[in-house]
Protein backbone atom coordinates (compact mmCIF):
# COMPACT_ATOMS: atom_id res chain seq x y z
CA UNK A 1 0.00 0.00 0.00
CA UNK A 2 1.57 3.30 -1.03
CA UNK A 3 1.61 6.46 1.01
CA UNK A 4 -1.50 7.89 -0.69
CA UNK A 5 -3.50 4.74 0.06
CA UNK A 6 -2.32 4.62 3.65
CA UNK A 7 -3.29 8.21 4.39
CA UNK A 8 -6.61 7.99 2.57
CA UNK A 9 -7.47 4.66 4.20
CA UNK A 10 -6.78 6.00 7.67
CA UNK A 11 -8.68 9.20 6.97
CA UNK A 12 -11.73 7.73 5.29
CA UNK A 13 -12.00 3.92 5.62
CA UNK A 14 -10.99 3.54 9.27
CA UNK A 15 -13.06 6.54 10.26
CA UNK A 16 -16.04 5.23 8.30
CA UNK A 17 -16.08 2.01 10.34
CA UNK A 18 -15.43 3.87 13.58
CA UNK A 19 -18.26 6.35 13.02
CA UNK A 20 -20.64 3.59 11.95
CA UNK A 21 -19.54 1.08 14.60
CA UNK A 22 -23.04 0.90 16.08
CA UNK A 23 -24.60 0.22 12.68
CA UNK A 24 -22.15 -2.63 11.99
CA UNK A 25 -22.57 -4.06 15.48
CA UNK A 26 -26.34 -4.19 14.98
CA UNK A 27 -25.87 -5.76 11.53
CA UNK A 28 -23.42 -8.36 12.88
CA UNK A 29 -25.70 -9.05 15.86
CA UNK A 30 -28.61 -9.59 13.50
CA UNK A 31 -26.72 -11.79 11.05
CA UNK A 32 -24.84 -13.95 13.52
CA UNK A 33 -27.12 -13.71 16.52
CA UNK A 34 -30.63 -14.11 15.16
CA UNK A 35 -29.84 -16.20 12.10
CA UNK A 36 -28.26 -19.64 12.12
CA UNK A 37 -26.02 -21.01 9.37
CA UNK A 38 -28.81 -23.06 7.84
CA UNK A 39 -31.00 -19.98 7.60
CA UNK A 40 -28.23 -18.05 5.89
CA UNK A 41 -27.93 -20.81 3.32
CA UNK A 42 -31.70 -20.88 2.82
CA UNK A 43 -31.78 -17.11 2.37
CA UNK A 44 -28.87 -17.19 -0.10
CA UNK A 45 -30.66 -19.96 -2.03
CA UNK A 46 -33.75 -17.75 -2.15
CA UNK A 47 -31.81 -14.69 -3.40
CA UNK A 48 -30.04 -16.55 -6.18
CA UNK A 49 -33.24 -18.39 -7.16
CA UNK A 50 -34.05 -15.87 -9.89
CA UNK A 51 -32.63 -12.63 -11.31
CA UNK A 52 -35.61 -10.72 -9.85
CA UNK A 53 -34.97 -12.03 -6.36
CA UNK A 54 -31.27 -11.19 -6.75
CA UNK A 55 -32.35 -7.56 -7.03
CA UNK A 56 -33.25 -7.59 -3.31
CA UNK A 57 -29.64 -7.77 -2.07
CA UNK A 58 -28.57 -5.53 -4.95
CA UNK A 59 -31.07 -2.91 -3.71
CA UNK A 60 -29.56 -3.10 -0.23
CA UNK A 61 -26.07 -2.76 -1.70
CA UNK A 62 -27.15 0.34 -3.61
CA UNK A 63 -28.38 1.93 -0.37
CA UNK A 64 -25.10 1.01 1.32
CA UNK A 65 -23.09 2.49 -1.58
CA UNK A 66 -25.11 5.72 -1.37
CA UNK A 67 -24.30 5.85 2.33
CA UNK A 68 -20.57 5.44 1.56
CA UNK A 69 -20.58 8.06 -1.20
CA UNK A 70 -22.43 10.60 0.97
CA UNK A 71 -20.07 9.90 3.86
CA UNK A 72 -16.98 10.46 1.70
CA UNK A 73 -18.36 13.64 0.16
CA UNK A 74 -19.20 15.05 3.57
CA UNK A 75 -15.91 13.96 5.13
CA UNK A 76 -13.62 15.53 2.51
CA UNK A 77 -15.42 18.85 2.96
CA UNK A 78 -14.35 19.12 6.60
CA UNK A 79 -11.57 21.64 7.01
CA UNK A 80 -9.38 19.11 8.80
CA UNK A 81 -9.39 17.00 5.62
CA UNK A 82 -8.59 19.75 3.14
CA UNK A 83 -5.02 18.45 2.90
CA UNK A 84 -6.50 15.60 0.84
CA UNK A 85 -7.12 18.02 -2.03
CA UNK A 86 -3.48 17.70 -3.02
CA UNK A 87 -4.02 13.99 -3.69
CA UNK A 88 -5.36 14.35 -7.25
CA UNK A 89 -2.08 16.03 -8.21
CA UNK A 90 -0.38 12.62 -8.06
CA UNK A 91 -1.51 9.20 -9.24
CA UNK A 92 -4.23 8.76 -6.67
CA UNK A 93 -6.52 6.31 -8.49
CA UNK A 94 -5.08 3.19 -6.72
CA UNK A 95 -5.68 4.98 -3.42
CA UNK A 96 -9.30 5.76 -4.37
CA UNK A 97 -9.86 2.11 -5.36
CA UNK A 98 -8.30 0.90 -2.08
CA UNK A 99 -10.66 3.12 -0.09
CA UNK A 100 -13.69 2.13 -2.15
CA UNK A 101 -12.96 -1.58 -1.77
CA UNK A 102 -12.26 -1.13 1.94
CA UNK A 103 -15.51 0.70 2.57
CA UNK A 104 -17.57 -1.65 0.40
CA UNK A 105 -15.94 -4.75 1.98
CA UNK A 106 -19.13 -5.94 3.75
CA UNK A 107 -21.18 -6.01 0.53
CA UNK A 108 -18.26 -7.43 -1.46
CA UNK A 109 -17.99 -10.25 1.10
CA UNK A 110 -21.71 -11.04 1.01
CA UNK A 111 -21.77 -10.62 -2.78
CA UNK A 112 -18.94 -13.18 -3.10
CA UNK A 113 -20.91 -15.57 -0.88
CA UNK A 114 -23.96 -15.20 -3.15
CA UNK A 115 -21.77 -15.45 -6.26
CA UNK A 116 -20.39 -18.86 -5.29
CA UNK A 117 -23.86 -19.99 -4.31
CA UNK A 118 -25.15 -18.99 -7.74
CA UNK A 119 -22.18 -20.74 -9.34
CA UNK A 120 -23.12 -23.92 -7.51
CA UNK A 121 -26.66 -23.67 -8.87
CA UNK A 122 -25.38 -22.60 -12.30
CA UNK A 123 -27.43 -19.41 -12.24
CA UNK A 124 -25.33 -17.60 -14.86
CA UNK A 125 -27.56 -14.54 -15.12
CA UNK A 126 -27.63 -14.06 -11.35
CA UNK A 127 -23.84 -14.38 -11.28
CA UNK A 128 -23.55 -11.68 -13.92
CA UNK A 129 -25.94 -9.40 -12.01
CA UNK A 130 -23.87 -9.80 -8.85
CA UNK A 131 -20.57 -9.21 -10.65
CA UNK A 132 -21.81 -6.20 -12.60
CA UNK A 133 -23.48 -4.71 -9.50
CA UNK A 134 -20.44 -5.02 -7.28
CA UNK A 135 -18.11 -3.82 -10.04
CA UNK A 136 -20.33 -0.80 -10.73
CA UNK A 137 -20.51 0.07 -7.07
CA UNK A 138 -16.72 0.01 -6.71
CA UNK A 139 -16.35 2.15 -9.84
CA UNK A 140 -19.02 4.63 -8.73
CA UNK A 141 -17.56 4.96 -5.23
CA UNK A 142 -14.07 5.43 -6.67
CA UNK A 143 -15.26 7.98 -9.22
CA UNK A 144 -17.30 9.98 -6.70
CA UNK A 145 -14.40 10.08 -4.24
CA UNK A 146 -12.02 11.26 -6.97
CA UNK A 147 -14.57 13.82 -8.10
CA UNK A 148 -15.10 15.15 -4.57
CA UNK A 149 -11.36 15.64 -4.16
CA UNK A 150 -10.76 17.09 -7.62
CA UNK A 151 -13.71 19.51 -7.57
CA UNK A 152 -14.12 20.54 -3.96
CA UNK A 153 -17.12 22.83 -3.65
CA UNK A 154 -17.25 24.70 -0.39
CA UNK A 155 -19.71 27.28 -1.50
CA UNK A 156 -23.11 26.84 0.04
CA UNK A 157 -26.19 28.25 -1.54
CA UNK A 158 -29.66 28.56 -0.10
CA UNK A 159 -32.64 27.51 -2.24
CA UNK A 160 -34.75 30.49 -3.34
CA UNK A 161 -37.97 29.54 -1.44
CA UNK A 162 -36.01 29.17 1.80
CA UNK A 163 -34.19 32.45 1.13
CA UNK A 164 -37.56 34.18 0.64
CA UNK A 165 -38.83 32.64 3.87
CA UNK A 166 -35.71 33.83 5.70
CA UNK A 167 -36.39 37.37 4.53
CA UNK A 168 -39.95 37.31 5.85
CA UNK A 169 -39.28 37.03 9.57
CA UNK A 170 -36.68 36.28 12.22
CA UNK A 171 -36.95 32.84 13.73
CA UNK A 172 -38.17 32.53 17.32
CA UNK A 173 -36.11 30.49 19.80
CA UNK A 174 -38.26 27.32 19.65
CA UNK A 175 -38.00 27.35 15.84
CA UNK A 176 -34.22 27.76 16.03
CA UNK A 177 -33.89 24.77 18.35
CA UNK A 178 -36.33 22.57 16.43
CA UNK A 179 -34.67 23.33 13.10
CA UNK A 180 -31.21 22.97 14.64
CA UNK A 181 -32.01 19.47 15.91
CA UNK A 182 -33.61 18.32 12.66
CA UNK A 183 -30.70 19.69 10.63
CA UNK A 184 -27.94 18.32 12.83
CA UNK A 185 -29.41 14.81 13.16
CA UNK A 186 -32.04 14.28 10.45
CA UNK A 187 -31.63 10.49 10.47
CA UNK A 188 -32.01 10.30 14.23
CA UNK A 189 -35.12 12.49 14.16
CA UNK A 190 -36.84 10.48 11.43
CA UNK A 191 -35.97 7.09 12.94
CA UNK A 192 -37.10 8.27 16.40
CA UNK A 193 -40.41 9.52 14.98
CA UNK A 194 -41.05 6.36 12.99
CA UNK A 195 -40.18 4.01 15.86
CA UNK A 196 -42.08 6.03 18.48
CA UNK A 197 -45.19 6.28 16.29
CA UNK A 198 -45.07 2.57 15.46
CA UNK A 199 -44.81 1.70 19.16
CA UNK A 200 -47.88 3.80 19.96
CA UNK A 201 -49.80 2.53 16.94
CA UNK A 202 -48.91 -1.10 17.67
CA UNK A 203 -49.87 -0.85 21.32
CA UNK A 204 -53.16 0.91 20.63
CA UNK A 205 -54.07 -1.74 18.03
CA UNK A 206 -54.08 -4.31 20.84
CA UNK A 207 -57.08 -2.53 22.35
CA UNK A 208 -59.09 -3.61 19.29
CA UNK A 209 -58.72 -7.29 20.16
CA UNK A 210 -58.73 -7.36 23.92
CA UNK A 211 -59.76 -5.38 26.94
CA UNK A 212 -56.91 -3.49 28.60
CA UNK A 213 -56.90 -0.62 31.07
CA UNK A 214 -55.05 2.66 30.48
CA UNK A 215 -51.67 1.23 31.50
CA UNK A 216 -50.85 -0.19 28.07
CA UNK A 217 -51.63 3.20 26.49
CA UNK A 218 -49.44 4.97 29.05
CA UNK A 219 -46.62 2.43 28.64
CA UNK A 220 -46.63 3.03 24.89
CA UNK A 221 -46.45 6.79 25.53
CA UNK A 222 -43.61 6.20 28.00
CA UNK A 223 -41.61 4.18 25.45
CA UNK A 224 -42.28 6.74 22.71
CA UNK A 225 -41.23 9.74 24.78
CA UNK A 226 -38.19 7.85 26.12
CA UNK A 227 -37.04 7.47 22.52
CA UNK A 228 -37.33 11.25 22.19
CA UNK A 229 -34.77 11.72 24.96
CA UNK A 230 -32.20 11.29 22.19
CA UNK A 231 -33.51 14.58 20.77
CA UNK A 232 -33.21 16.19 24.20
CA UNK A 233 -29.52 15.28 24.08
CA UNK A 234 -29.24 17.14 20.77
CA UNK A 235 -31.15 20.10 22.21
CA UNK A 236 -28.67 20.43 25.06
CA UNK A 237 -25.71 19.99 22.70
CA UNK A 238 -27.06 22.77 20.51
CA UNK A 239 -27.51 24.94 23.57
CA UNK A 240 -24.05 24.50 25.07
CA UNK A 241 -21.90 23.94 22.00
CA UNK A 242 -23.34 25.12 18.69
CA UNK A 243 -25.31 28.05 20.07
CA UNK A 244 -22.99 28.73 22.97
CA UNK A 245 -24.00 32.35 23.39
CA UNK A 246 -27.56 31.27 24.29
CA UNK A 247 -26.53 30.56 27.86
CA UNK A 248 -24.78 33.92 28.18
CA UNK A 249 -27.92 35.85 27.21
CA UNK A 250 -30.11 37.46 29.88
CA UNK A 251 -33.09 35.23 29.16
CA UNK A 252 -35.30 34.58 32.22
CA UNK A 253 -35.26 31.01 33.43
CA UNK A 254 -39.00 30.61 32.82
CA UNK A 255 -38.56 31.64 29.19
CA UNK A 256 -35.78 29.08 28.76
CA UNK A 257 -38.08 26.39 30.14
CA UNK A 258 -40.92 27.51 27.88
CA UNK A 259 -38.58 27.39 24.88
CA UNK A 260 -37.60 23.84 25.80
CA UNK A 261 -41.18 22.65 26.29
CA UNK A 262 -42.44 24.31 23.09
CA UNK A 263 -39.53 22.83 21.11
CA UNK A 264 -40.32 19.38 22.47
CA UNK A 265 -44.02 19.80 21.70
CA UNK A 266 -43.11 20.71 18.11
CA UNK A 267 -40.72 17.78 17.75
CA UNK A 268 -43.13 15.34 19.43
CA UNK A 269 -46.12 16.47 17.38
CA UNK A 270 -46.34 13.14 15.47
CA UNK A 271 -46.47 11.14 18.73
CA UNK A 272 -48.99 13.55 20.25
CA UNK A 273 -51.16 13.27 17.14
CA UNK A 274 -50.93 9.46 17.02
CA UNK A 275 -51.80 9.26 20.72
CA UNK A 276 -54.88 11.39 20.03
CA UNK A 277 -56.10 9.64 16.90
CA UNK A 278 -55.53 6.14 18.25
CA UNK A 279 -56.86 6.65 21.76
CA UNK A 280 -59.15 3.69 22.53
CA UNK A 281 -62.74 4.85 22.80
CA UNK A 282 -63.25 3.64 26.32
CA UNK A 283 -60.19 5.52 27.67
CA UNK A 284 -61.00 9.03 28.83
CA UNK A 285 -59.48 12.21 27.42
CA UNK A 286 -57.78 12.61 30.82
CA UNK A 287 -55.66 9.58 29.96
CA UNK A 288 -54.56 11.31 26.77
CA UNK A 289 -53.50 14.50 28.53
CA UNK A 290 -51.88 12.48 31.34
CA UNK A 291 -49.78 10.66 28.73
CA UNK A 292 -48.66 13.95 27.11
CA UNK A 293 -47.86 15.56 30.46
CA UNK A 294 -46.00 12.47 31.56
CA UNK A 295 -43.98 12.48 28.32
CA UNK A 296 -43.03 16.14 28.64
CA UNK A 297 -42.06 15.66 32.29
CA UNK A 298 -39.85 12.74 31.26
CA UNK A 299 -38.13 14.91 28.65
CA UNK A 300 -37.67 17.71 31.17
CA UNK A 301 -36.13 15.31 33.69
CA UNK A 302 -33.76 14.01 30.99
CA UNK A 303 -32.84 17.59 30.12
CA UNK A 304 -32.10 18.28 33.78
CA UNK A 305 -29.97 15.15 34.01
CA UNK A 306 -27.85 16.33 31.10
CA UNK A 307 -26.91 19.44 33.06
CA UNK A 308 -25.61 17.50 36.06
CA UNK A 309 -22.38 16.66 34.27
CA UNK A 310 -21.17 16.33 30.72
CA UNK A 311 -21.80 12.83 29.34
CA UNK A 312 -21.50 11.29 25.90
CA UNK A 313 -24.42 10.05 23.88
CA UNK A 314 -23.73 6.34 24.49
CA UNK A 315 -23.73 6.77 28.28
CA UNK A 316 -26.90 8.82 28.04
CA UNK A 317 -28.70 6.17 25.98
CA UNK A 318 -27.72 3.53 28.53
CA UNK A 319 -29.23 5.68 31.26
CA UNK A 320 -32.36 6.22 29.15
CA UNK A 321 -32.76 2.46 28.85
CA UNK A 322 -32.67 1.86 32.61
CA UNK A 323 -34.87 4.84 33.44
CA UNK A 324 -37.43 3.77 30.82
CA UNK A 325 -37.51 0.27 32.24
CA UNK A 326 -38.07 1.69 35.71
CA UNK A 327 -40.87 3.96 34.50
CA UNK A 328 -42.56 1.14 32.62
CA UNK A 329 -42.54 -0.84 35.85
CA UNK A 330 -44.04 2.03 37.83
CA UNK A 331 -46.88 2.21 35.30
CA UNK A 332 -47.27 -1.57 35.33
CA UNK A 333 -47.52 -1.60 39.11
CA UNK A 334 -50.20 1.10 39.04
CA UNK A 335 -48.23 3.97 40.52
CA UNK A 336 -50.54 6.93 39.70
CA UNK A 337 -49.25 8.56 36.53
CA UNK A 338 -49.76 12.06 37.89
CA UNK A 339 -47.51 11.24 40.84
CA UNK A 340 -44.75 10.03 38.50
CA UNK A 341 -45.29 13.11 36.32
CA UNK A 342 -45.03 15.43 39.31
CA UNK A 343 -41.84 13.78 40.53
CA UNK A 344 -40.24 14.00 37.07
CA UNK A 345 -41.26 17.65 36.64
CA UNK A 346 -39.89 18.64 40.04
CA UNK A 347 -36.68 16.61 39.58
CA UNK A 348 -36.07 18.09 36.15
CA UNK A 349 -36.79 21.63 37.27
CA UNK A 350 -34.50 21.37 40.32
CA UNK A 351 -31.64 19.84 38.31
CA UNK A 352 -31.84 22.51 35.63
CA UNK A 353 -32.22 25.37 38.10
CA UNK A 354 -29.27 24.11 40.13
CA UNK A 355 -26.85 23.33 37.32
CA UNK A 356 -27.83 25.36 34.26
CA UNK A 357 -25.41 28.24 34.74
CA UNK A 358 -22.60 26.14 36.22
CA UNK A 359 -22.45 23.45 33.59
CA UNK A 360 -19.14 22.92 31.84
CA UNK A 361 -19.39 21.22 28.44
CA UNK B 1 -17.02 48.61 38.16
CA UNK B 2 -16.03 44.99 37.68
CA UNK B 3 -14.50 43.17 40.60
CA UNK B 4 -12.73 39.82 40.81
CA UNK B 5 -12.09 38.22 44.17
CA UNK B 6 -10.22 34.95 44.64
CA UNK B 7 -11.09 34.07 41.07
CA UNK B 8 -9.59 30.89 39.69
CA UNK B 9 -10.39 28.63 36.80
CA UNK B 10 -8.94 25.24 36.02
CA UNK B 11 -9.73 22.15 34.00
CA UNK B 12 -9.51 18.75 35.67
CA UNK B 13 -7.48 20.10 38.56
CA UNK B 14 -5.03 22.03 36.34
CA UNK B 15 -5.08 25.72 37.14
CA UNK B 16 -5.42 27.86 34.03
CA UNK B 17 -5.77 31.33 35.49
CA UNK B 18 -6.20 32.95 38.87
CA UNK B 19 -6.93 36.53 39.90
CA UNK B 20 -6.67 37.04 43.67
CA UNK B 21 -8.14 40.55 43.60
CA UNK B 22 -8.80 43.06 40.85
CA UNK B 23 -11.12 46.04 40.44
CA UNK B 24 -11.72 47.53 37.03
CA UNK B 25 -13.36 50.93 36.72
CA UNK B 26 -15.10 51.85 33.44
CA UNK B 27 -12.57 52.21 30.64
CA UNK B 28 -10.74 50.18 28.06
CA UNK B 29 -8.40 47.41 29.15
CA UNK B 30 -6.11 45.45 26.90
CA UNK B 31 -5.24 41.93 27.99
CA UNK B 32 -2.34 40.29 26.25
CA UNK B 33 -0.98 36.81 26.47
CA UNK B 34 0.45 34.03 24.39
CA UNK B 35 -1.71 31.35 22.81
CA UNK B 36 -3.11 29.11 25.51
CA UNK B 37 -2.35 31.58 28.29
CA UNK B 38 -5.98 31.56 29.43
CA UNK B 39 -7.40 34.75 27.91
CA UNK B 40 -10.37 33.05 26.31
CA UNK B 41 -10.99 30.92 29.42
CA UNK B 42 -11.06 34.08 31.54
CA UNK B 43 -13.46 35.76 29.12
CA UNK B 44 -15.76 32.76 28.88
CA UNK B 45 -15.90 32.53 32.66
CA UNK B 46 -16.73 36.21 32.83
CA UNK B 47 -19.45 35.77 30.22
CA UNK B 48 -21.02 33.02 32.34
CA UNK B 49 -20.14 30.23 29.93
CA UNK B 50 -17.74 28.36 32.21
CA UNK B 51 -17.98 27.67 35.94
CA UNK B 52 -15.18 29.00 38.16
CA UNK B 53 -14.11 29.42 41.79
CA UNK B 54 -14.28 32.75 43.62
CA UNK B 55 -16.49 35.68 42.75
CA UNK B 56 -17.03 38.11 39.93
CA UNK B 57 -19.14 41.10 40.92
CA UNK B 58 -20.42 44.12 39.03
CA UNK B 59 -21.32 47.46 40.55
CA UNK B 60 -24.71 47.37 42.31
CA UNK B 61 -23.36 44.21 43.92
CA UNK B 62 -24.49 42.00 41.05
CA UNK B 63 -22.77 38.66 41.38
CA UNK B 64 -22.52 36.34 38.41
CA UNK B 65 -23.18 33.25 40.51
CA UNK B 66 -25.98 34.72 42.61
CA UNK B 67 -27.77 36.85 40.02
CA UNK B 68 -26.94 35.13 36.74
CA UNK B 69 -29.71 36.86 34.81
CA UNK B 70 -28.96 40.41 35.95
CA UNK B 71 -25.25 39.81 35.39
CA UNK B 72 -25.80 38.52 31.87
CA UNK B 73 -27.96 41.53 31.06
CA UNK B 74 -24.93 43.73 31.69
CA UNK B 75 -22.17 41.66 30.08
CA UNK B 76 -21.76 41.22 26.33
CA UNK B 77 -19.20 38.90 24.81
CA UNK B 78 -17.79 38.35 21.35
CA UNK B 79 -15.77 35.21 20.79
CA UNK B 80 -12.38 35.04 19.10
CA UNK B 81 -13.56 32.64 16.44
CA UNK B 82 -17.34 32.85 16.41
CA UNK B 83 -19.47 30.01 15.13
CA UNK B 84 -23.22 30.09 14.62
CA UNK B 85 -25.62 27.43 13.36
CA UNK B 86 -25.43 27.58 9.57
CA UNK B 87 -29.19 27.74 9.05
CA UNK B 88 -29.60 31.02 10.91
CA UNK B 89 -29.39 34.39 9.19
CA UNK B 90 -27.75 37.50 10.63
CA UNK B 91 -31.26 38.89 11.06
CA UNK B 92 -32.35 35.84 13.09
CA UNK B 93 -29.39 36.31 15.42
CA UNK B 94 -29.72 40.09 15.69
CA UNK B 95 -33.43 39.84 16.53
CA UNK B 96 -32.90 36.93 18.91
CA UNK B 97 -29.99 38.39 20.85
CA UNK B 98 -31.42 41.92 20.52
CA UNK B 99 -34.74 40.96 22.07
CA UNK B 100 -32.97 39.11 24.90
CA UNK B 101 -30.79 42.14 25.57
CA UNK B 102 -33.60 44.68 25.29
CA UNK B 103 -32.34 46.31 22.11
CA UNK B 104 -35.01 47.59 19.72
CA UNK B 105 -35.05 46.73 16.03
CA UNK B 106 -33.92 50.24 15.02
CA UNK B 107 -30.83 49.92 17.19
CA UNK B 108 -30.13 46.43 15.84
CA UNK B 109 -30.38 47.71 12.28
CA UNK B 110 -28.19 50.70 13.05
CA UNK B 111 -25.40 48.49 14.40
CA UNK B 112 -25.82 46.05 11.51
CA UNK B 113 -25.53 48.92 9.09
CA UNK B 114 -22.40 50.29 10.75
CA UNK B 115 -20.65 46.95 10.39
CA UNK B 116 -21.95 46.47 6.85
CA UNK B 117 -23.99 43.47 7.90
CA UNK B 118 -27.13 44.85 6.25
CA UNK B 119 -25.67 43.71 2.94
CA UNK B 120 -26.00 40.06 3.96
CA UNK B 121 -28.55 40.27 6.76
CA UNK B 122 -30.96 37.78 5.13
CA UNK B 123 -28.30 35.28 4.13
CA UNK B 124 -27.59 32.19 6.17
CA UNK B 125 -24.45 31.93 8.29
CA UNK B 126 -23.35 28.82 6.37
CA UNK B 127 -22.61 31.11 3.43
CA UNK B 128 -20.50 33.61 5.43
CA UNK B 129 -16.77 34.12 5.32
CA UNK B 130 -14.85 34.22 8.61
CA UNK B 131 -14.74 38.03 8.38
CA UNK B 132 -18.54 38.22 8.02
CA UNK B 133 -18.98 35.91 11.02
CA UNK B 134 -16.62 38.08 13.03
CA UNK B 135 -18.52 41.26 12.11
CA UNK B 136 -21.79 39.63 13.14
CA UNK B 137 -20.35 38.46 16.45
CA UNK B 138 -18.99 41.95 17.18
CA UNK B 139 -22.30 43.56 16.25
CA UNK B 140 -24.11 41.25 18.69
CA UNK B 141 -21.70 42.36 21.43
CA UNK B 142 -22.89 45.97 21.10
CA UNK B 143 -26.61 45.27 21.49
CA UNK B 144 -28.48 46.40 24.59
CA UNK B 145 -26.98 48.49 27.35
CA UNK B 146 -23.97 46.53 28.57
CA UNK B 147 -21.78 47.55 31.48
CA UNK B 148 -19.03 45.17 30.42
CA UNK B 149 -18.11 44.40 26.84
CA UNK B 150 -15.68 41.55 26.28
CA UNK B 151 -14.08 41.32 22.87
CA UNK B 152 -11.82 38.33 22.41
CA UNK B 153 -9.32 38.97 19.61
CA UNK B 154 -11.63 41.56 18.03
CA UNK B 155 -9.36 42.52 15.17
CA UNK B 156 -8.58 39.18 13.58
CA UNK B 157 -10.13 38.67 10.11
CA UNK B 158 -11.59 42.21 10.10
CA UNK B 159 -11.10 44.47 7.10
CA UNK B 160 -9.76 48.03 7.53
CA UNK B 161 -13.19 49.65 7.31
CA UNK B 162 -14.76 47.36 9.90
CA UNK B 163 -11.73 47.84 12.12
CA UNK B 164 -12.32 51.60 12.02
CA UNK B 165 -16.01 51.12 12.83
CA UNK B 166 -15.18 48.82 15.73
CA UNK B 167 -12.63 51.19 17.26
CA UNK B 168 -15.12 54.05 16.88
CA UNK B 169 -17.84 52.08 18.63
CA UNK B 170 -15.52 51.13 21.46
CA UNK B 171 -14.52 54.78 21.85
CA UNK B 172 -18.16 55.81 22.06
CA UNK B 173 -18.98 53.44 24.90
CA UNK B 174 -19.53 55.41 28.06
CA UNK B 175 -19.34 54.12 31.59
CA UNK B 176 -18.52 50.65 30.29
CA UNK B 177 -15.68 48.28 31.15
CA UNK B 178 -14.26 47.11 27.83
CA UNK B 179 -11.95 44.11 27.89
CA UNK B 180 -9.99 43.52 24.71
CA UNK B 181 -7.66 40.66 24.14
CA UNK B 182 -5.04 40.33 21.53
CA UNK B 183 -1.86 38.36 21.25
CA UNK B 184 -0.68 40.72 18.54
CA UNK B 185 0.25 44.39 18.86
CA UNK B 186 -2.05 46.93 17.30
CA UNK B 187 -2.02 50.69 17.08
CA UNK B 188 -3.85 51.91 20.16
CA UNK B 189 -3.27 55.61 19.55
CA UNK B 190 -6.95 55.91 18.57
CA UNK B 191 -8.13 54.31 21.78
CA UNK B 192 -7.60 55.57 25.25
CA UNK B 193 -6.39 52.39 26.90
CA UNK B 194 -6.78 52.73 30.62
CA UNK B 195 -4.53 49.84 31.54
CA UNK B 196 -2.68 47.02 29.85
CA UNK B 197 -2.40 43.58 31.39
CA UNK B 198 -0.39 40.55 30.45
CA UNK B 199 -1.13 37.02 31.57
CA UNK B 200 2.06 35.81 33.21
CA UNK B 201 2.39 32.78 35.47
CA UNK B 202 -1.34 32.13 35.22
CA UNK B 203 -2.37 35.52 36.54
CA UNK B 204 -2.86 39.07 35.32
CA UNK B 205 0.02 41.50 35.76
CA UNK B 206 0.25 45.14 34.78
CA UNK B 207 2.46 45.90 31.80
Amino acid sequence: MNNFSQVLTRTLTTEFYRVNAMFFLVAIGFCFGFMRGVEHIALAGFFVGSPWLAMIPVGVWILYTIKVVIYNRREVKFEKNWFLYSLPLGNAIPAYVTVAVGQLAPIIAYGSFLFFFALKQQQWLVMSIILVSLGSMIIITTWRLGHSLTYPLHEKSTPTPIRKLDQLFAKPAAWIFSEGIVRSQPGMVYVTKIVACLVIYGATQLYLYDQYDERLYLMAACAAFSANLALVFQYQKLEVVDLMMFRSLPIPFTNRMITFVVTMLILCFPEIAILATNRPEYLSITNYFSAILFGISLLLAGYGKLYVRSIDFDSFTRQIFFVSMGLLLTILFKVPILVATGILFVAGFILIKKNYYYFQP
Amino acid sequence: MLEFKDFSKGYNGNLIITIPELKLAPGIYWIRGENGSGKSTLFKSLAGLLPYEGSIVLSDNINLQQQPLEFRRRVNFSEAEPLFPGFLTAKDLLRFVGSARGSDVAHQNEIASKFGIDAFIDKRCETYSSGMLKKLSLALAFLGKPKVVILDEPLITLDEQARGVLLGMIRNLEDVVVLLSSHQSFDTSDLHIKEKFRIVNKTLSNE
